[in-house]
């Protein structure tokens, strides 16, 4: 590249004006409150962090439709290209599904007439909001996805976050109408999880590169690599049996879940909003009362 | 003397707003593998204006784009803030020397100030919410963007052809 073409003559009158330095000074200062504001978690941060979400939101949406047309274009030729594959894979996972959905039904009666018998009393009926994914963090210092749902459409802080896949995340900062979801492999994530096979429990964290760790597992016993990890309703934060990865392997510093997918690839994502418990809740369960929102 | 007119102090906001849209634009939805390709847009800026150009990358724009930037990237309030504002003040006072430098040499000195910048990031945000990222995805953060150093560079000479000339 050589020299550049432009060189500018810099001005030898290398003092500062008085003026500059008190805006520099005023900005430090600025800088040095909302640190220790963002050191102490105090609420106005909180507020001003929500109030950003709100006012990005329609630049966000603007710049992202491009993206998204391309990303739906890219993904369109392909599936035009693999119609054929995709058509023979499909036949053979519908006869597959007519065997299990018969198979669903007979235990669906079973369950249903045990759950009559044992007087049971269902947990919490939920309901789903269904949104866009519009920004996401571009670095590893904080791995978030920025959704166009917010208090308006029913999402309050800490719901969890799923996509078709399984356990993406929470929610943790919600504005007007967007939200800020906390993914999973973010190092501040801590979600608790079950073993599939095995029923160990433990504490899954974010270890920061795409990967979770799982912490605090509640017995010595060697996890199998590919035991498939699910959350458990401890802590009455996330719903139980939701997927979240399986175990990928062993380092010396414990065990690492890979999620079934690449979290931040998420297009469309469903928060899971909690009803309020009923008060006498009726002896048997309802049938999948799934409610969804879906937004643009 | 006559002060610059209104058309150049337009043309002297060019870098800033071609800056908060590449931010923006770094923060889309775009990954297509989980590893955060998406150079520091604002650091790269802020090393290809504030040394070549000061008068198009003012400490208040720094500051302004280092406070989106904690916002986007999810990092503490302030933490880029300040540490984008020391930068311009230090490229700013670094003008002169390198005004003429040859391009490997600058891009030399991009990189260690990156390397600086992420390390001094990563304390920061240790020291403020406990939580740090692994060390190699800081370094892999900081490799990124010192690889994207010569395009940006490249594209800011473009930018400066469309700036007025300072005697």
């Amino acid at each position: 590249m050589g020299r550049e073409r432009y060189n500018y003559q810099v001005s030898r009158a290398g003092a500062k004006p008085a003026s500059q330095r008190i805006v520099v000074a005023l900005l430090v200062l600025a800088g040095l409150t909302l640190l220790v504001l963002s050191r102490t978690q105090h609420p106005t941060l909180l507020n001003l962090r929500v109030h950003m979400l709100d006012m990005l939101r329609p630049v966000m949406t603007l710049i992202s439709q491009p993206v998204t047309a391309s990303r739906k274009l890219v993904t369109s030729t392909g599936e035009v290209l693999d119609t054929a594959e995709e058509n023979r894979r499909l036949r053979g996972e519908n006869e597959t599904l007519r065997h299990w959905q018969s198979v669903a039904q007979a235990l669906k009666a079973e369950n249903d007439a045990l759950r009559k018998l044992m007087q049971y009393q269902p947990v919490e009926a939920v309901s789903y909001i269904t949104a866009r994914v519009i920004g996401q963090s571009p670095s590893s210092f904080g791995q978030f996805l920025t959704v166009n749902a917010g208090k308006a459409e029913g999402v309050s802080e800490f719901q969890p976050v799923i996509d078709s896949f399984g356990l993406v995340g929470r929610a943790v900062e919600v504005g007007e109408h967007t939200s800020r979801v906390m993914l999973l492999s973010d190092v501040a994530s801590r979600v608790p999880v079950i073993m599939g096979h095995g029923r160990q429990r433990a504490i899954l964290s974010g270890a920061g590169n795409g990967l979770l760790r799982l912490s605090f597992l509640s017995s010595e016993e060697e996890i199998p690599l590919g035991e498939p990890v699910v959350t458990t309703q401890e802590g009455d934060l996330i719903p139980g049996g939701i997927k979240v990865g399986s175990v990928f392997k062993r380092d010396g510093n414990g065990y690492l879940v890979k999620p079934l997918r690449p979290l931040s690839q998420a297009e469309y994502i469903r928060i899971i909003v909690s009803k309020p418990r009923v008060a006498n809740p009726p002896s048997v369960a309802p049938t999948a009362p799934l409610s969804a929102t879906i937004l643009p | 003397m006559a002060g610059p007119t209104l058309y150049d102090q337009l043309r002297l906001m060019l870098p800033g707003l071609v800056a908060l849209l590449l931010l923006l634009v770094s923060a889309l939805p775009m990954a297509v593998l989980d590893v955060a390709l998406t150079p520091h847009v604002v650091w790269l800026m802020t090393l290809c204006f504030a040394s070549i150009y000061p008068p198009t990358w003012p400490v208040t724009l720094a500051f302004m784009l280092g406070l989106l930037s904690d916002f986007l990237y999810g990092t503490p309030l302030g933490s880029q803030a300040l540490l984008t504002l020391f930068a311009t003040l230090f490229l700013h006072a670094q003008a002169r020397r390198t005004s003429h430098q040859l391009f490997h040499l600058r891009w030399f000195e991009a990189v260690l100030t990156l390397a600086v910048l992420h390390t001094l990031l990563w304390l920061l945000v240790g020291f403020v919410v406990e939580f740090r990222p692994p060390v190699k995805q800081m370094a892999l953060g900081a490799l990124v963007s010192a690889f994207w150093y010569p395009v940006f560079f490249l594209g800011a000479q473009g930018i400066l052809r469309l700036l007025p000339a300072r005697g």
